[in-house]
């Protein structure tokens, strides 16, 4: 019996060629990690050696003794639990939302073409301008914090779940028409499978808005949060607090980019069961 | 007319939309008769697909009568159109989910199907493992499952590359024969409708009517690719060819 090829059966220039990429994946990992230990040596440096003033640009080490301070304060859990919250609670709701009133609207083709106008100028719309709004409807607090992060996600969802849903090509709907299919059994059994990686690519979008949103909300109206620390550091030439905020915000961020691009991953797996 | 299977009567179609009305069918007769293998070839554009959408019950005619004594009919596209999340046996069972007919014995019955058409040890393997031809023949499975008696092909091979049409119609023609399946075949290729038909009607221009009517004279058993060497083969083709160009070339 033959077994599968290993790693044995390649040719040496097939042998020199997967080398290749090797090298070049691992040069490409280096030169990321390269980029930000340069960068953050020499904004250190900078800073020791009187180039930059840290009093406006900060520095690492500051940074991060500010970064210290909150948490012996306490303050640094409450803060990013706060953003998370209503980040996480923004992003859910508008994404169930969208979702919904995209097949809605993928449904009745006249409510979607009723609706399109409007549609289109709320996607235009800077919703941050409907802020002062959200505060005299919801109050200054949380809620027009997560309704101002579910807004931004919201229409986006809808835009780019409905453009997946009627991507799909009505060859594929004359099919389950011919096997006398009703219109539930067509949402069913083909567009929201197939919509999937849509759904997904939308979803990676919307957690961007999300947090466009909520930290646009702190900064508007509220008392804690890391949007209220940027705010609050900018007001005070806390400098520091500022750039702690902003790394731990880029932290959160990020990883939370890639739970739902794990998410992603998963859903697709378990659909092609693979 | 105990064994005729469909009858189309001055049968004919206007669609409608905003630049005006499109007349895609006029008058059009025609009889299959229960266990008939036809053929339509015509121009392009000419109406064969919204014959067979009225023959399938999507569409309703705008004036004439169509009866066909067939409880289930089975369509089959261009396109396999095959769900690509769903494994090979997934997809043939969801003509029978849609239908609500999913049993035990029904499922048995797909499986029988797949068995004996050599596709059974891709039952759980996904779509985009699969060739084009192969895709095509499930597709045709999926269209079994649930026992139509009467099959409307509508250019099922025209996105196959040559080799595998050819191949394929041979195998397509053995299942249908088999199972005993009327059918009608709508294709652009004529010898494809000379090889695998006992009739090929020729469809006018749009609206289309039957032009004309070819009777073949193989035997059942003889698989198209034989047909295409027979000695009547070629003048069939002549005739049929000078048929459809003039159609295309009479403007009036
Ligand atoms: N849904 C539709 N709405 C309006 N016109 C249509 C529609 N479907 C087909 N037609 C028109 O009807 C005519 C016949 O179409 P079709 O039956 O698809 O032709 P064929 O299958 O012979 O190529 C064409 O002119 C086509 O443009
Ligand atoms: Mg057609």
């Amino acid at each position: 019996m033959m077994k599968k090829t290993t790693i044995h059966d390649y040719s040496k220039e097939h042998i020199a060629y997967l080398n290749a990429i090797k090298r070049k994946n691992i040069f490409i990992s280096c030169m990321r990690y390269l980029i930000i230990i340069v960068f953050i040596l020499f904004w250190e440096l900078s800073a020791m050696l009187g180039w930059s003033d840290p009093f406006i640009s900060s520095s690492p080490s500051r940074f991060i003794v500010s970064i210290a301070n909150l948490y012996k304060e306490g303050a640094l859990f409450k803060h990013i639990g706060i953003t998370l919250f209503e980040t996480v609670v923004g992003f859910v709701v508008g994404t169930v939302l969208g979702t919904l009133i995209a097949i809605l609207l993928w449904w009745s083709n006249t409510l979607s073409r009723i609706l399109d106008p409007y549609l289109v100028v709320l996607n235009a719309l800077p919703k941050i301008a409907l802020g002062p709004i959200l505060i005299v409807w919801f109050g200054a607090g949380v809620e027009s914090i997560i309704v101002m992060g579910l807004l931004i996600s919201l229409i986006v969802t809808i835009m780019s779940v409905l453009a997946g849903f009627n991507e799909i090509t009505d060859e594929k709907q004359f099919l389950m028409k011919t096997l006398g299919a009703t219109k539930y059994q067509i949402l069913t059994m083909v567009v929201l499978p197939a919509s999937v990686p849509t759904i997904m690519n939308a979803l990676k979008l919307s957690v961007g808005m999300s947090w466009v949103g909520v930290i646009v909300g702190e900064y508007l109206v509220s008392k804690s949060g890391l949007g209220y620390l940027i705010v609050y550091g900018g007001q005070v030439f806390k400098l520091d607090l500022v750039m702690a905020s902003i790394v731990i915000l880029c932290i959160l961020a990020a990883l939370m980019y890639y739970v739902v691009a794990y998410f992603e991953k998963r859903m697709i797996k378990w659909r092609t069961h693979e | 007319m105990a064994d005729t299977l469909v009858r189309m009567k001055d049968v004919s179609f206007v669609y409608h939309d905003i630049s005006g009305e499109n007349k895609a069918v006029a008058d059009l007769n025609l009889d299959v008769k229960s266990g008939e293998f036809i053929s339509i070839v015509g121009p392009s554009g000419c109406g064969k697909t919204t014959v067979l959408s009225m023959l399938s019950g999507i569409i309703t005619p705008t004036s004439g009568t169509i009866e066909v004594n067939s409880k289930q009919i089975g369509y089959m596209l261009q396109r396999d159109h095959l769900l690509d999340w769903r494994t090979i046996e997934d997809n043939v069972f969801l003509s029978l989910q849609v239908k609500g007919l999913m049993s035990d014995e029904t499922k048995r019955n797909s499986l029988e199907l797949l068995r004996r058409y050599d596709l059974y040890s891709f039952k759980d393997s996904y779509p985009r493992q699969l060739s084009g031809g192969m895709r095509q023949k499930v597709a045709l499975i999926r269209t079994l499952a649930f026992s139509p008696s009467l099959l409307l092909l509508d250019e099922p091979f025209s996105a196959l590359d040559f080799h595998t049409r050819l191949k394929l119609a041979d195998e397509i023609y053995d299942i249908i024969r088999k199972e005993k399946k009327t059918a009608i075949l709508v294709t652009h290729d004529i010898s494809e409708a000379i090889s695998m038909s006992e009739r090929v009607l020729v469809f006018s221009k749009r609206p289309a009517h039957v032009k004309s009517e070819y009777k073949m004279n193989f035997t059942k058993d003889t698989p198209p690719f034989m047909r295409r060497s027979d000695n009547g083969f070629k003048d069939c083709f002549d005739m049929i060819w000078s048929d459809i160009d003039d159609e295309e070339n009479n403007n009036t």
